[in-house]
């Protein structure tokens, strides 16, 4: 729980809070999602420690060693890998906030609309989310991360200086959910670099219980970095 | 201010907190017994508190339930009355002393939400962290801070024919008047129903009754758990949540602060 001592701010952003209507000139992303379409950028520009650690992670799952991904012991995939993974998530857009409910491990992340942007000392798994409307598109600002997770399922660093930008846009007549992510982390890449990821809006809205725990039969010990 | 960023620093401190009532107050035991081994542990009478003064007003709407919510006590016993036990069938009120007993003796049962799986139900709903709940069009979701779990209660919606079992159910609800009822079933025999052990099947049922009191400043839930296997009869218990607009929910991440992780079947302190 983070107690908010400025009264202030809390009232500023609770005015709007609650069962009001959504802005009608503004895209509704509320619904399920599923991966439609993803890239991986080829190279992105890794510094030169950053890609002897992505070169170790790498020849570790070459070997079928996944004991290097934490996830593999149940550890939340973080941002923006959470948004890359094949099964499907929920958005629940509401006036004051947008939240996204992961089928994966029953994860969640809240997306506060404006508000400041987060602190950068967070040392969260999933950063800390704040949000915006930029004309159509919903540009969702994330830091706060500490430096365990994974970037993306290959195993690509980042630090805790990280900072991700999605910009989510509607496309195709709102069947389509276009995700561009600009990654900033000038610990590991020599320059900011951008990837790309669409999703299609599932028609079922229903989700599995799925529990990573019992995937792997009780908790393990936590991965090395 | 303070920041529960991992859930068992807070347990922790739950625990010490209520260790120090334990001091001064009698002792409740399971059933009056006299055997110090059946001890419970005493609730935390004060979880969350009003929200301070200044916080913004809760919504005038009665079926406007959003927002985030905090328990305002919490109890390691879910019978209809604090220090007493579900009615439980008599081989089931043994197994709860055999687990009551273990704890007192410092090595308590490991139960699902020991090993990081969802608490089940009614369980969930007895946490002392905060819930936020967010209504879209024929759902209403429950944000667990506690272990991430998350409730999704799809509305005017019957349970699917056949039904899966699951740690949480499958939820269903719909409006009377200005209280939500919810209807959870489809619940694995995975879970107990409180912190101090008490046990349910697979056939467990639960109604919750769903309202704003106070003029929108607490929630008041009202749970009827029935289950033919465990139980001799239904019973229900009430709770209140604080309406909290100045709280946002933490990242709980159990995976990573599981030192107590079961081996064997017994929790082991580390």
């Amino acid at each position: 729980m983070k107690l908010l001592l400025t009264l202030a701010a809390v009232a500023a952003t609770a005015v709007a809070s609650a069962q009001a209507p959504l802005n009608p000139s503004l895209p509704d992303l509320t619904g399920v999602w599923q991966r439609a379409e993803y890239r991986p950028v080829a190279k992105p520009p890794l510094l030169p420690e950053a890609a002897k650690l992505y070169a170790e992670r790498k020849a570790a799952r070459a070997k079928g060693d996944k004991t290097l991904d934490p996830s593999s012991a149940c550890l939340p995939e973080g941002i923006p890998r959470l948004m890359l993974k094949a099964e499907p998530f929920e958005v629940l857009q509401r006036p004051t906030l947008v939240a996204f409910a992961y089928q994966i491990n029953r994860l969640s992340r809240v997306a506060y609309l404006n508000e400041p942007v987060a602190k950068e000392d967070g040392d969260y798994y999933l950063g800390e989310s704040t949000a915006k409307w930029d004309g159509d598109t919903l540009v969702i600002d994330t830091r706060g991360f500490n430096d365990i997770t994974w970037l993306d399922d290959t195993g690509l660093p980042h630090g805790t200086a990280m900072h991700v930008t999605e910009r989510l846009q509607l496309a195709k007549g709102g069947q389509r959910l276009v995700n561009h992510i600009t990654i900033d982390d000038a610990e590991h890449y020599s320059a900011p670099w951008d990837l790309t990821v669409s999703y299609e809006r599932s028609k079922s809205t229903r989700f599995p219980e799925d529990v990573c725990a019992e995937k792997i039969g009780g908790s393990k010990p936590r991965p090395k970095k | 201010m303070f920041k529960t960023k991992f859930g068992l620093t807070a347990v922790a401190a739950l625990a010490l907190a209520s260790g120090a009532q334990a001091q001064q107050r009698p002792q409740m035991r399971l059933n009056n017994s006299d055997d110090p081994l059946l001890t419970l542990t005493p609730a935390i009478a004060r979880v969350s508190a009003d929200a301070p003064k200044g916080a913004p007003a809760p919504n005038a709407d009665p079926r406007d339930l959003e927002g985030v919510w905090w328990i305002s006590r919490y109890e390691y016993l879910l019978g209809p009355a604090t220090g007493v036990p579900p009615p439980l069938k008599p081989e089931y009120m043994r197994i709860l002393e055999r687990r009551v007993r273990a704890k007192n003796r410092g090595a308590p049962e490991a139960d699902a939400s020991t090993d990081c799986k969802p608490h089940g139900m009614p369980r969930v709903m007895e946490s002392p962290y905060p819930i936020r709940i967010i209504q879209t069009p024929g759902q209403v979701t429950l944000l667990h801070e506690v272990a991430h779990n998350i409730r999704r209660i799809r509305l005017d919606q019957p349970h699917p024919a056949k039904l899966k079992q699951s740690y949480l159910g499958d939820s269903v609800g719909k409006w009377e008047g200005d209280t939500l009822v919810i209807d959870t079933q489809g619940l694995n025999d995975k879970t107990f129903i409180d912190d101090e052990g008490s046990s349910h099947s697979a056939q467990l049922h639960v109604v919750e009754r769903l309202r704003k009191i106070k003029e929108g400043r607490e929630l008041e839930l009202v749970l009827t758990v029935t289950d033919p296997v465990t139980l001799t009869e239904p019973y229900s218990f009430t709770r209140t949540y604080k309406w909290r607009p100045d709280i946002k929910p933490a990242e709980y991440v159990c995976e990573e602060n599981n030192r107590n992780a079961p081996e064997n079947g017994v929790t082991v302190a580390k």
